[in-house]
């Protein structure tokens, strides 16, 4: 079958006015009856037109002022937590500084904390304990910066 | 209050100045064009609800969209490409979850007795024949044709709702009408 057809624009046209087949010319009937692109425009058309003609007739749609109220709320509920999200993070750091300090008192202060630190030291095994408390330092950043992306991502 | 209080406050207050339109001229062109985007909707996901939930949501992406629209056209065609994005994002989503999208209120099924007494029969069967046929098209083909004969969009404007390029329109749409009139059961 041809992709083509001259009296393909005039068969859109009149099935897209509605005309029945009884109200078109008979040239133009005619030839939709012997040419397979305009009966798949004339199918197509009557078949689309149908359903949009009854699918908008039964649609109940809610009211333009209220999309509008609920569209305002969702975006001031959106721009407050936008709003926030620094603030939080600002939060995060501030409460792992905080641990940090809190931590390095407690190091400095305690005499068995520091008993167990001369222990690791002497251990053979010093250099590992070493590397464990730089992946400690480490995690120690990457947890608050984990909970701020989870949290700005919500 | 706090410095987080004034902060929240501010950006409440500037929220509704970043929306594309005001509220007058949002509602008269909600007014004008969502029965056409709904049912759009309902042939692209096959489910009111679902178009019941893309209908809001649509509106609401457009009114937060940082576009310059020329004129209504514009506009228009802008709402109808954000609604294809929804549903195609929707179906997506109904693929991991297909018990989630089997529910709710599904567009007429065709009956068993089959597509000739259907077409023959009454309005609801003619109906549900139409809309079983459209429903077994690839989504961008009934996008396509009801983009072109329920909406007169011309074949740029279609290209660019759905991401395509216009050269490629008029094969693509051939198919699909080709598609549509043989499950309708035109003899070509």
């Amino acid at each position: 079958m041809p992709a083509e057809c001259e009296f393909e624009s005039e068969t859109l046209t009149a099935a897209l006015q509605g005309r029945r087949p009884r109200q078109l010319d008979a040239e133009l009937r005619a030839h939709i009856a012997t040419c397979g692109v305009c009966a798949d425009v004339a199918a197509a058309v009557s078949a689309v037109e149908t359903l949009r003609d009854e699918t908008r007739a039964e649609a109940v749609i809610p009211d333009s002022g209220r999309v509008w109220w609920l569209a305002q709320l969702r975006a001031r509920r959106e721009a407050a937590e936008t709003a926030c999200s620094p603030i939080t993070a600002v939060q995060v750091i501030a409460f792992a500084a905080g641990a940090g300090f809190v931590g390095a008192c407690f190091g400095a202060t305690s005499t068995s904390f520091q008993s167990a630190l001369r222990w690791v030291a002497t251990h053979p095994l010093a250099p590992a304990h070493g590397l464990l408390a730089i992946g400690m330092a480490v995690l120690l950043f990457v947890i608050p910066v984990a909970a701020w992306l989870a949290m700005g991502r919500d | 209050m706090t410095l987080a209080d004034i902060s929240r406050l501010e950006a409440i207050q500037d929220a509704a100045a970043e929306f594309v339109m005001d509220e007058e001229a949002f509602r008269a062109f909600y007014d004008r064009n969502a029965r056409g985007v709904w049912a759009y909707l309902v042939r692209l996901t096959g489910n009111r609800n679902s178009a019941d939930d893309l209908l809001q949501e649509t509106f609401y992406r457009f009114l937060r969209a940082a576009a310059d629209h020329d004129d209504e056209t514009h506009r228009r065609n802008s709402l109808y490409r954000i609604a294809t994005n929804l549903a195609r994002d929707a179906r997506r989503r109904s693929l991991l979850r297909p018990a989630a999208w089997l529910g709710g209120d599904s567009i007429e099924r065709m009956p068993a007795d089959g597509a000739e007494n259907s077409r023959r029969e009454t309005p609801e069967l003619r109906r549900a024949f139409l809309s079983q046929a459209m429903g077994l098209l690839k989504p961008r083909e009934r996008a396509m044709l009801w983009l072109a004969y329920a909406e007169g969009a011309s074949h740029r404007e279609i290209a660019k709702i759905l991401g395509l390029k216009p050269a490629s329109m008029k094969p693509l749409l051939f198919r699909a009408r080709r598609r549509l009139a043989a499950l309708l059961g035109v003899k070509s």
